[in-house]
Order: C-alpha cells, then sequence, then structure tokens
C-alpha cells in the first residue's frame, strides 16, 4: 500500500468511533485497532518490508511501566481496606514497596511493586474489581 | 432461574455454553489465561475475565481464582464444562461454600461416582450387571490371589482413573504383579490416590453409554445410547448414535439400567453411563461419568433434546421438560473429533497458526468448534480443535454426510485427524458396524500421507 493512501486512510478514521479497520490487499494485511482517542495501536501482518518500515513511524512508543495485579478481587490502596493510599502520585515507588491490596473472599493480597520508578498514574479507582494480569498502577 | 454463569473452561466447549446461556437469557462470564486473550469464548461472552498464566494449574485449574472471578462479576453459578474442574469434588463443594451454583451434581455425588470401587457396589446393589471383579486390593499379592479366583484375563484399574491412566492387561498370573505395581504407581502419580481393583477382561469389548438426565425432583430419563468404540488408547475418536450394536431389547434394558444407576447415586444432572459390551451383547457397567461430555451432541441430534440447556434449567431447581415417553430417537448421528494431532506421526500434537479455514455446513451438519482464520492453537492445552457432527435418515446417510464434509473442511498451518476418520469411515469393518474397542489396534496410520489431505 501507498503511503499516501495510507495516511489518508488514518485521517479519514480520525475522530471517528471505529475501533478495527482491516485492509486486505494482494500483498498486504493491515489492521488498525484503535481503543480509544488518546492512544493509537497500528499492527501489521504479512505485509511487504517496505509497509512495516513506513507504518512503525505512526506507532506509539510507551516508556511508562505499570504494575499489574497477580490476583482477581477488588483493588484498595492502602495497607488495609480503609487505610489511605500506600503510595501517592509523584512518590518514588522502590522494589518491595507495597503499593495497595487486592481482596478475594476476604482474603487480603499485598500488591508488592516488583519494579521502580515515580508513581505517574494509578490506573484503577479504588474498590474497582481486577484481574490477573491487570496494570494498577504506572511508573515514569 | 440463574442469572450468570461463569464458565471455566475454553475451547470448544466454552461456546458451547455460551451458546446454551445466550438462547436462554443467561449472562455469561469467560475466564481465559494469558494464552487465551484471543479465544472466540473470551470474544463471545458478556464479561471476561483473566484469571492467570497459560499453565492449567494456575489459571483453568486454579479455585480460588475461579471463584474470585465469580464473586467479582457476581456469577451465581458455574458452568465446569469437561475435563478441568468437571469432576472435582472440592471444586462442587467450594462453589457451594461461596453460593455459587455449580452446574453438576454434587459433592457427595461425584465422590460416590467419581470412586470407580464404590460405583460399582453402589449400581450392582440395584441390580446394575457389573464385570465380575473385586473391591480395592490390598496390594499386588492380594490381587493376584484374587485374580485367579476371577481368571485371567484380567484389567487392572485404579479407583481414581481415567483415560486409561492406572490402567494395565494382565494376560496370566507371570505378567500381574509386575502390571498391578505400573498401574498402581501412574495411579499414584496422577491422581495421588494408588487404590486399585482387579475386573475381569472384556473380549471384544464395546465401548456403549447412555445420556442420562436428573432432576432436584427425582426424576431421572435416559437418552438412549452412544457407541465409543472407535478409540485409541482410551481416547474416543468417532462416536455414534444409536449404536449399530445394540438391539431394541438391548436398548430398553441398557436404558433402564441407567436410570436405576443413577437413581441409585441420587444423581443430579447430566451425567453419562458407561457400558462395556462383549460379543455376546452381555454388558456391564464400567463407570459413570458426572458432567457433560465431548460427545453429548450426537445424543442431541438423534433426540432433539438440548442437554446443556436442560442441564442448566436442572440445576436452576427446575423440572425436566421432558418424560421418557417424550424421547424419541430419529435416525442416525455421528461425531469425529478432529484434533490438532499428526496421526501419521504417533499423534503428536500439531499447534500453531490457523492459515486458512473452511468450515463445511449444509443440512444435517453441525460444527462445534473454536477455531477461526489467525488463530494461533496453543501448545499448552487439550488438542480438540473441532467436533463435527451429522445427522442422518440412517446410519449409511450419517456416514456418507461425513464423508462430503469431511472432504470440504479445510484446515491449514496445522496437521489434524481428518484424514484418519475418511479411512475409518471407509473401512468395510467401520461400514459393517463390526467395530470394537481394538478397531484402531491394527490400524494402518502409515497410509496416512499427508499429500492427500
Amino acid at each position: 500500500m501507498e503511503r499516501a493512501k495510507l495516511n489518508m486512510m488514518m485521517e479519514a478514521m480520525n475522530g471517528t468511533s471505529i475501533r478495527e479497520c482491516e485492509v486486505n490487499e494482494k500483498s498486504s494485511y493491515l489492521k488498525i485497532v484503535r481503543s480509544n482517542a488518546s492512544s493509537k495501536k497500528v499492527t501489521l501482518a504479512n505485509s511487504s518490508v517496505d509497509v512495516i518500515s513506513k507504518a512503525t513511524e505512526v506507532e506509539v512508543i510507551d516508556e511508562t511501566i505499570d504494575i499489574t495485579s497477580h490476583w482477581i478481587g477488588y483493588f484498595y490502596r492502602g495497607v488495609k481496606k480503609a487505610d489511605k493510599p500506600a503510595v501517592k502520585l509523584r512518590d518514588i515507588v522502590k522494589k518491595g514497596d507495597q503499593v495497595g491490596i487486592v481482596v478475594t473472599m476476604n482474603v487480603v493480597h499485598n500488591i508488592i511493586s516488583e519494579i521502580e520508578g515515580k508513581l505517574i498514574d494509578v490506573l484503577v479507582e479504588n474498590g474497582d474489581a481486577v484481574q490477573y494480569g491487570q496494570p494498577i498502577m504506572r511508573l515514569g | 432461574m440463574i442469572k450468570k454463569v461463569l464458565i471455566a473452561n475454553r475451547g470448544e466447549i466454552a461456546l458451547r455454553i455460551i451458546r446454551a446461556c445466550r438462547e436462554l437469557d443467561i449472562k455469561t462470564v469467560a475466564v481465559y489465561s494469558t494464552v487465551d486473550e484471543s479465544c472466540l469464548h473470551v470474544r463471545f461472552a458478556d464479561e471476561h475475565i483473566c484469571i492467570g498464566p497459560g499453565a492449567s494449574s494456575e489459571s483453568y485449574l486454579d479455585i480460588p481464582s475461579i471463584i474470585a472471578a465469580a464473586e467479582i462479576t457476581n456469577a451465581d453459578a458455574i458452568h465446569p464444562g469437561y475435563g478441568f474442574l468437571a469432576e472435582n469434588s472440592s471444586f462442587a463443594e467450594i462453589c457451594a461454600e461461596h453460593n455459587i451454583k455449580f452446574i453438576g451434581p454434587t459433592k457427595e455425588i461425584i465422590d460416590r461416582m467419581g470412586d470407580k470401587a464404590t460405583a460399582r457396589e453402589t449400581v450392582s446393589a440395584v441390580g446394575v450387571p457389573i464385570t465380575p471383579g473385586t473391591g480395592i486390593v490390598k496390594d499386588a499379592e492380594d490381587g493376584l490371589v484374587q485374580a485367579k479366583k476371577i481368571g485371567f484375563p484380567v484389567m487392572i484399574k485404579a479407583t481414581a482413573g481415567g483415560g486409561g491412566k492406572g490402567m494395565r492387561i494382565a494376560k496370566d498370573k507371570n505378567e500381574f504383579i509386575k502390571n498391578f505395581n505400573t498401574a498402581s504407581a501412574e495411579a499414584i502419580n496422577s491422581f495421588n490416590n494408588g487404590d486399585m481393583f482387579i475386573e475381569k477382561f472384556v473380549e471384544e469389548p464395546r465401548h456403549i453409554e447412555v445420556q442420562i438426565l436428573a432432576d432436584e425432583q427425582g426424576n431421572v430419563i435416559h437418552l438412549g445410547e452412544r457407541d465409543c468404540s472407535i478409540q485409541r488408547r482410551h481416547q474416543k475418536l468417532l462416536e455414534e448414535a444409536p449404536s449399530p450394536f445394540v438391539d431394541a431389547k438391548m436398548r430398553e434394558s441398557m436404558g433402564n439400567d441407567a436410570v436405576s444407576a443413577a437413581k441409585a447415586a441420587n444423581y443430579i444432572g447430566a451425567g453419562t453411563i458407561e457400558f462395556i459390551v462383549n460379543k455376546n451383547k452381555d454388558y456391564y457397567f464400567m463407570e459413570m461419568n458426572t458432567r457433560v461430555q465431548v460427545e453429548h451432541p450426537v445424543t442431541e441430534a438423534v433426540t432433539g433434546v438440548d442437554i446443556v440447556k436442560e442441564q442448566i434449567r436442572v440445576a436452576s431447581g427446575e423440572k425436566l421438560r421432558y418424560k421418557q415417553s417424550d424421547i424419541k430417537v430419529n435416525g442416525h448421528a455421528i461425531e469425529c473429533r478432529i484434533n490438532a494431532e499428526d496421526p501419521a506421526n504417533n499423534f503428536i500434537p500439531s499447534p500453531g497458526l490457523i492459515t486458512g479455514l473452511h468450515l463445511p455446513g449444509g443440512f444435517g451438519v453441525r460444527i462445534d468448534s473454536h477455531l477461526y482464520e489467525d488463530y494461533e492453537i496453543p501448545s499448552t492445552y487439550d488438542s480438540l480443535v473441532a467436533k463435527i457432527i451429522c445427522h442422518g435418515e440412517n446410519r449409511e446417510e450419517a456416514i456418507k454426510r461425513m464423508l462430503r464434509t469431511l472432504d470440504e473442511m479445510i484446515i491449514e498451518g496445522i496437521d489434524t485427524t481428518i484424514t484418519l476418520h475418511e479411512m475409518i469411515l471407509y473401512d468395510e469393518r467401520f461400514v459393517k458396524g463390526d467395530v470394537t474397542t481394538n478397531f484402531l489396534e491394527d490400524f494402518d496410520f502409515g497410509a496416512l500421507s499427508k499429500d492427500g489431505s
């Protein structure tokens, strides 16, 4: 696919609610998945090298790192359910720091950070349900 | 009525349960491991929860994670499907403790019927024939004494066994001790239970089973039999209903005995009574499966009863909607299990990317499958990728229909058992209905050339 054509399509989709767009051509297959207005993800498969190299220019590169949950249950930011948050925005989180808890069937699991960095975003609300592998906090 | 069902399974059976729930206006929750994110059951359920990494022990077999997923989604019932936790009595008990309806029998029933020696005692007490055999034997020496009384050849079986594990034949007294110890060690490894019993070995055996449905009000019906004699190492490959070997008198007798066995166990839900049948049409109770089975669709095809929906209705406390006299067997159905395996190469698993896919259709054809083009079959789980069920006016038509369906089926990127099924369906012995569970033992798998498929 030509670069101009690709750009035209990308532009045409801007501001729309399209979540997925797949284009199949003789030598290329393009799939665009957009989950919300601020983040774009473009993936290409089975396409020519030429298209891949051009497409990588539009990929959003994420340099942050997330603390994920190992448990399924309800997330709380304190060390206990009713406590104030264990860590606040802009705090430096170190490896081994407890950043919250996940409660399942009245069993409390501590969320211990395995990574280090400054807390730049809390991705789930206090009391929200979380699943295995779900990002909970973003460190920058 | 149950409002939201969490499906503690994956693959085609998870889809099968989601379909039943949707038709009953019941919400569904899919659970999945990190390698199953792109699975169809995740896409088609109303909600989905990731419960752990790829290893089954940390996801689909991890009871706390599954219960937690039910808790955060407010699911009021769990359907276990088959395999994984389907016959795990502790899981049924834990569900009950958390006020979650386990769609299946209670812990007590699973324990009673899941333990083969106890199950034999239970059904034998109400007059259901069992193979001459023993209760749990103390050790190999005790087993040998009892085996001599029964008469060789004998089958050495683990009470907790299944899928051929913990099971050995002993043709004579010389190989008894060695085979007993091997089977027992295998049972300890696989089931953490080395209790063994001895049974008379049935020669030229056929595997014929009867589907039953039971409600909480004490009504039990059977839906006729399935012939599952086409097996490889105790894994079923092709099933059909009705059995070409069973006549009307035998059918009635087996059906009645299956109902008696289920009643003796105070059974609730969908279950299967498995019989082993010898060449003289004597049949003996083998075991009960306390869950929905892979091959349930052949029974659905010939009876018109949606077994999974009935299972859910019964679990909701509803009375069975059918009486025994309502059940009529109509025509003939065959199911072929399409596995991602290479039959020409000792059935080694063949996971991988599906690069091309065409699922056939047409009159009398049903396909239960979680495949789609570009889906990558993980190497982590069971190799079953599709079930083809063909229903015809009679057996001959069902065979013809299955052959044309297999011919239309295209799965590219992996090896499958499609060609093997074609060979079975063309085999003269199969066409005549003259098959035993030894059918595949002398089968020429070398003739399965990849070029032809």
